[in-house]
């Protein structure tokens, strides 16, 4: 307590913290580990003349998260790991926001530069759109799955005619923002996964203005398991149909024939690029699970 | 917020009781988050409960605004008893001098015991702001009061500074039980439970202030009053489920200390508390 109290005044001449944010930042958080922390680094590093406010809720972390918490400013909010999921957990941080501008970034989401805030808001402020997506980069300075480092990673067909039919932008929670009021007649729930697709629906057919901000990336890269590729391909199976989109088993034949991953397989064995099973047997994992998780499962696995 | 057959009506007063105890460095945020409340008719009494400090130059400050009342020491449920003895309102709330209420609790609140008269008392979530009065956050169950007597025994805690009750449930079941000094607010809320409804609105409407002279509870103390609570509740007839959910909560309080004493190497202490674990139950 002395330590974070310590901190905090420290913080205090960097930050402007206050009651009244103009922007509150929000993050999910479980075991986030040391990409979480560069994180709230980096968000404290910011170049910003308004004063903001970061909220993170946490669902029952056990690697040291919370302590990491404690070191910066921030307003904490610790629920019950069994009461979380996405869109009402997402919408409960956004209910204690004090902000009238809210980002909401994710817990491995690493702000590329200082001006990323100001970038990601100022469309907002400006009232040139009511959300705006801020763009992902790959990290340098960590190993990345190498198929996101190939752009392949969604090489599958299920979110084409959605993301066509709605806006034209793929909206995600790991780093966007979006007006207070607007999430108000929009709010996540009852979603309980893919919480960014069916606000997206609800935003494009309430004609709210959607935009890319320019530089406004973050940094956002995975590592996958096996076990891990597997989970994460069900659930947004299982995400996709919460949104009504469905996953054919001709879809599902028609992205395991796409000839030039084949392609990109085969140089990324030559150049020892691929390295473990999981890379290696992608291209059959992601359309196959996600067609398992469209057609089968009731209930996100955490 | 506030419904429309107020408009005609007069708004019924609040008289929001504030028990203070050496405090002066807070007391005056506490009282200007009352008078900003958005519900108009709202009297503020402050009682010192034999405090020292520099409070009453602090409270006086208000004039008109704040009536001052003060008292020799004798704990914070005689001091907000006598509070009430001098309230005039329909409603009545009791704050404690270093919590603050976010602008619309009042409102909100009454709102609820409005809308439904067998409703006795409304309640809401708490954050909590460190001493400079940045907003923290919260640990969700840890707070999260309770609606039913079971459920309040179980959860063991109670959020004083938010609720708002009717004058005439508390004269019905007489105030604070002056014998407890610790977990007399638990106690009040079980009462008003047993006879009428409890309503919790679900969102953050006031502020908890943890700051280095927070009353620091010595934890011999706590489990004392723990037992004369839990003695009381299970000489009331409570339901088994209730009466099992006291039984835990003193065993899993007597391990605690348990084990408190055996790091500290007071092994007799230690032992006695170890005896009242593995009996797990006062009746």
């Amino acid at each position: 307590m002395a330590c974070g109290q310590l901190n905090f005044s420290m913080f205090e001449s960097l930050v402007n913290v206050n009651n009244n944010p103009l922007v509150s930042i929000t993050i999910l958080l479980k075991n986030g580990g040391k990409l979480f922390r560069d994180s709230l680094d980096m968000i404290f590093q910011q170049d910003v003349d308004f004063p903001f406010e970061v909220i993170v809720v946490d669902s029952g972390s056990t690697d040291g998260s919370l302590e990491v918490c404690r070191r910066y400013p921030v307003r904490l909010f610790e629920i019950p790991p069994e009461e979380f999921s996405f869109g009402p957990t997402r919408d409960f941080a956004f209910e204690q926001t004090q902000g009238k501008y809210i980002v909401t970034l994710s817990q491995d989401v690493v702000p590329s530069t200082k001006s990323w805030l100001k970038n990601v808001v100022t469309p907002l402020i400006a009232d040139k759109a009511d959300v705006v997506a801020g763009g992902t980069v790959l990290p340098e300075d960590r190993e990345v799955f190498f198929w996101e480092k190939e752009e392949c990673f969604y090489f599958t067909c299920e979110g084409r005619a959605f993301i066509q039919k709605y806006g034209n932008v793929g909206l995600s929670c790991t780093n966007m923002a979006i007006k207070k009021s607007v999430w108000e007649k929009t709010k996540f729930s009852p979603a309980k996964m893919s919480e960014d697709r069916a606000i997206q629906r609800k935003l494009y057919t309430q004609g709210f203005r959607i935009t890319t901000a320019e530089k406004a990336e973050a940094f956002h890269g995975h590592t996958y398991t096996l076990q891990s590729l597997i989970k994460r391909c069900e659930n947004e199976g299982m995400g996709w149909r919460a949104v009504g989109v469905k996953y054919t088993l001709k879809q599902l034949f028609g992205d395991i024939t796409k000839r030039w991953m084949y392609g990109k397989l085969v140089r990324g064995i030559r150049r020892g690029e691929v390295r473990n099973m999981a890379e290696f047997l992608f291209i059959f994992i992601r359309p196959v699970f996600l067609y398992k998780g469209n057609l089968l499962n009731n209930d996100f696995k955490k | 917020m506030i419904s429309k057959n107020n408009t005609d009506d007069h708004q019924d007063l609040l008289s929001v009781i504030i028990p203070t105890y050496n405090n002066a460095d807070y007391i005056g945020e506490t009282i200007d988050s009352v008078l900003a409340q958005t519900y108009p008719a709202v009297e503020i009494i402050v009682v010192n409960d034999g405090g020292t400090d520099h409070t009453p130059e602090v409270v006086r400050a208000y004039g008109d605004k704040v009536r001052y009342f003060e008292k020799p020491n004798g704990g914070v449920a005689s001091a907000r008893n006598l509070g009430l003895r001098e309230a005039r309102g329909e409603y009545v709330a009791f704050l404690d001098s270093d919590d603050l209420w976010l602008p619309t609790l009042a409102e909100e609140e009454i709102a609820r015991l409005r809308e439904d008269p067998e409703v006795g008392m409304a309640c809401c979530l708490m954050e909590n702001i460190n001493a400079s009065g940045a907003r923290t956050g919260m640990v969700k169950p840890k707070v999260f009061p309770g609606k039913t007597v079971e459920e309040l025994i179980a959860k063991g805690s109670a959020l004083p500074s938010t609720f708002i009750m009717r004058r005439e449930l508390l004269d019905r079941i007489g105030g604070f039980d002056e014998e407890l000094i610790i977990f007399e607010d638990l106690d009040l809320a079980l009462r008003i439970a047993e006879v009428s409804r409890i309503v919790i609105l679900e969102k953050i409407l006031a502020l908890y202030r943890l700051h280095p002279h927070n009353t620091t509870k010595n934890e011999t103390k706590v489990f004392r009053y723990q037992v004369v609570f839990a003695r009381k509740w299970l000489a009331r007839g409570v339901s088994p489920t209730a009466r099992a959910a006291l039984n835990r909560r003193l065993a899993k309080y007597a391990y605690w200390l348990f084990r408190h004493n055996l790091k500290a190497g007071r092994l007799i202490s230690a032992g006695k508390y170890f005896g009242l674990f593995c009996r797990g139950r006062l009746g």
